[in-house]
């Protein structure tokens, strides 16, 4: 591999059309938001082409549709229980913009915008507000933060333990950008890596290549499951905001 | 469900609790645990409760402005909070394996259940 590619040149983020700054926000699409979008318009053209023909006994595409929704279905209904319904759409989309942000990364010179961590920061954050919001909506404020209270604590210790709860509770949203944006950053600089040993070795060369193979079937697996268990955590955080024991 | 068929449609909630009791007569025991790396988890739990801190502790200087003992206190609070979540998953994934342990022993105790 010549000098200047990096297997972290990947992520660096171009300007695709320069546009206006908006307030001092620079508004350019660049290939994070250009892929952003492609992703979008991924979930919204498998959708419309899955379901196109609304058959009873579905066809391929159409079970695979299907299969989608009863799986998140799943965990929404395992997670959140019957309380959780209602948030099912936003659990629904959230998993599949997550998962085709994945997925899209995996087309060869894709960009995957799940690698940043502002991005999976932003979509983390986001669960997160919305979590406690509905927390102090079905709670109370009281009941919110009686959470962070174990009962039957001495006094001397409630500063303290509430103080390590509330940054407990408060990690949750970095341990989901973090999460996510650490598999598939580590992911895509191994192959990447691996990859620039291929035409070092000559005739060796074969060994990394069947392992690259091996690793991108490893990816799209990874892709898919870090799309899942992000939709598990949110549910899993929106399902605590829901019940009303405690 | 065509009991129901009146006027006035089922509601959602009588619905869903006949079709969970459907899944649970159906499946059997698929409680299979969330597929990720337990190490992992707790790395990232610990990087988070971490950086929470910290983005707390900085928070609190920049609002009360006693930089920088927000942002130290809030280091030490972080990873405090980053051992006692990975002592809860460390007791978590014990309280399992000692659940799975017992169920294999009844399961070879009495195998005539199957």
């Amino acid at each position: 591999m010549a000098a200047g590619h990096s297997p972290l040149a990947q992520f660096e983020i171009k300007t695709i059309y320069a546009l206006p700054e908006v307030y001092g926000i620079d508004m350019s699409l660049t290939n994070t938001a250009l892929w952003m979008l492609l992703s979008i318009l991924g979930v919204g053209l498998f959708f419309a082409l899955a379901m196109r023909k609304r058959a009873v006994v579905p066809g391929r595409m159409q079970s695979l549709a299907e299969m989608t929704y009863e799986f998140v279905e799943g965990i929404v209904d395992e997670n959140a229980g019957h309380a959780g319904r209602k948030f099912f759409p936003f659990i629904f989309t959230l998993f599949l913009f997550v998962l085709f942000m994945n997925l899209f990364g995996m087309l060869p010179y894709a960009f995957t915008p799940t690698s940043h961590i502002i991005v999976t920061f932003a979509l983390g954050a986001l669960v997160f507000l919305g979590v406690v919001v509905v927390g102090l909506i079905k709670q109370g404020p009281v009941g919110f933060f009686k959470h962070f209270i174990p009962e039957g604590l001495p006094l001397l210790l409630i500063p303290l333990v509430f103080a390590i709860e509330l940054v407990s509770y408060l990690s949750r949203p970095f341990s989901l950008g973090i999460r996510l944006a650490a598999n598939m950053t580590a992911g895509h600089t191994m192959m990447k890596v691996i990859a620039g040993f291929v035409v070092p070795l000559g005739v060796f060369g074969v060994a990394p290549v069947a392992f690259l193979v091996f690793m991108t079937g490893f990816e799209i697996f990874v892709a898919i499951l870090q799309a899942y268990v992000f939709a598990l955590l949110a549910c899993m955080y929106l399902g605590e905001a829901l019940a009303d024991h405690h | 469900m065509s009991k129901d068929e009146g006027n006035t449609p089922p509601s959602l909630d009588s619905v869903m609790r006949q079709l969970d009791a459907l899944k649970q007569s159906t499946k059997a025991d698929s409680q299979a645990p969330a597929p990720t790396g337990d190490a992992a988890r707790a790395a990232i739990d610990f990087a988070s409760a971490t950086a929470a801190g910290c983005v707390l502790g900085y928070g609190l200087d920049a609002w009360v402005g006693t930089s920088p003992w927000g942002l130290i206190g809030g280091l030490f609070l972080g990873c405090a909070t980053g051992f006692k979540l990975m002592l809860q998953l460390e007791a978590r994934e014990n309280r399992k394996r000692a659940a799975q342990a017992k169920a294999m022993q009844e399961k070879t105790t009495n195998p005539s259940q199957e």
